[in-house]
């Protein structure tokens, strides 16, 4: 470790690790090469797929950064072990703040799996039933608004009539 | 260790340089963990508010323009390479490459701002903030997007091109009729402009009439303005980061001019370096996240 390394050659530091500049530049090529993958990926992986391999490229990335840019290979380890302490923590987190979601999962199946099946596979389809039925609920709250106001609160029936008019 | 060994730049509750270099990091590195554990809340919002409407998210994010996100990220990546280089000149006392680095990374910065100004104003002017979405109810108030009277034809012409298609299909309100709908969603998709990366299925050589037409057959989810608030809100406070970085820049730029930093002493460049790069890292899972949804 270069923190502990007592040699003082002048203009040299005697803390810390001095980057050779090979090194960023070849991290920085990674970097780039890594951001046009995931953008010529998008949108053409099926599924879930596609964001999983875009979350994988985005860690690879920012270990690079975090290991090489900010020094973290090099450093005290401790360092190092706040920041995954600090992951570990955003982890657990996200898991239990996730932990209910599948409690939502019915409404969203209907067009996960019956329209997948019913569309023939095509995620584009699959998500083509939903949208009409929210555009059909969408429209069909302007129809009643406009012409009879029945069931809706006053604020938005006023509101669409004024838009009507 | 004899009072003589103490270089003026080691305070004196520290034994050496290298204690005390290694307290000012680990400091560092404590706070970037909270400023993590900030930016960490705005993900979970994103995570569940994705995981029960996706078909918002896939909405949303067609709208905003991909071009201009990875040129974002391209710069963003710029800038650190910069930042890390300025830390290594500072570490050898490289004043003037010190300088010429931290001004790039500045310069990198001000870019991504301009850029962001372009996507927000844009964004603002299509009315895909949270707060806007209701400027349609109150447009006879003369909101600064108040609806004059050719809008607020169209909007009539709308609602009845509406009804026109919808009248076959009112079975399916009933399904959809229950969601959270409000009449502030009655906002045709129409008056969204399309980013030059337009929805998947657009043919992007088409004719601007077909491509106009296209859009106008691209249905709005309900609480469409989720995505586009969780946009605002994750990217903004991003941005707060970077004019912060930038003010951290501009002052160690200040005290670098003036000669303050070398090989003994460049704690504050190094420990800006680690901020700078940390809002990077957080753009890095921001840009897939809301410019990439698949």
């Amino acid at each position: 470790m270069s923190n502990k390394s007592h040699h003082h050659e002048p203009g040299h530091p005697t803390v810390g690790h001095v980057s050779p500049l090979p090194q960023l530049f070849m991290v920085f090529g990674a970097l780039v090469a890594l951001t046009i993958l995931t953008v010529a990926l998008s949108g053409k992986l099926p599924g879930a797929s596609g964001m999983m391999i875009a979350m994988g490229i985005a860690t690879v990335k920012a270990l690079l950064v975090a290991l090489y840019f900010m020094h973290l290979r090099y450093d005290r380890p401790f360092n190092g072990y706040i920041f995954l302490a600090g992951i570990l923590f955003v982890a657990v987190f996200f898991g239990f703040a996730s932990l209910d979601t599948a409690t939502y999962r019915r409404d969203i199946l209907p067009y996960e799996a019956d329209k997948l099946g019913a569309a023939g596979g095509s995620e584009e389809a699959m998500y083509e039933e939903p949208r009409k039925a929210y555009q059909n609920a969408h429209q069909g709250k302007s129809l009643h608004t406009s012409e009879a106001g029945e069931e809706q609160p006053a604020a938005e029936s006023e509101d669409a009539g004024a838009a009507a008019h | 260790m004899s009072h003589h060994d103490h270089p003026s730049h080691v305070h004196h509750h520290f034994e050496n340089e290298v204690q005390q270099f290694d307290s000012d990091k680990m400091g560092m590195w404590l706070f970037l963990v909270t400023e993590i554990m900030i930016f960490a809340g705005l993900f979970c919002a994103y995570i569940i508010y994705r995981t029960h409407n996706p078909e918002i998210f896939h909405y949303g994010h067609q709208f905003l323009d991909k071009q201009l996100g990875a040129l974002n990220t391209l710069i963003l990546l710029t800038s650190s390479l910069t930042m890390a280089w300025g830390v290594r000149a500072a570490q050898l006392s490289q004043k003037k490459t010190l300088l010429t680095m931290l001004a790039l990374t500045m310069l990198c910065a001000f870019g991504f701002l301009i850029i962001k100004y372009f996507e927000y104003s844009a964004k603002i002017h299509h009315g895909t903030l949270y707060g806007d979405r209701y400027v349609w109810q109150t447009d006879e108030h003369g909101g600064e997007h108040g609806a004059s009277g050719d809008e607020a034809h169209s909007m009539a012409e709308a609602v009845a091109d509406a009804q026109a298609v919808s009248e076959d299909a009112m079975a399916a309100e009933a399904a959809g009729g229950t969601s959270t709908m409000n009449a502030s969603m009655a906002v045709p998709s129409s008056q969204f402009a399309l980013a030059p990366e337009g929805p998947s299925g657009f043919d992007l050589n088409a004719p601007e009439e077909q491509k106009e037409a296209a859009a106008h057959s691209f249905p709005q989810p309900a609480k469409a303005h989720l995505f586009f608030s969780i946009y605002f809100i994750m990217t903004g406070l991003h941005g707060i980061h970077v004019v912060i970085g930038i003010i951290c820049i501009f002052t160690i730029f200040v005290f670098s001019a003036r000669g303050a930093y070398n090989s003994t002493y460049y704690t504050p460049v190094d420990l800006v370096g680690l901020y700078w790069h940390l809002v990077d890292l957080i753009w890095i899972y921001l840009f897939p996240l809301l410019y990439l949804v698949d």
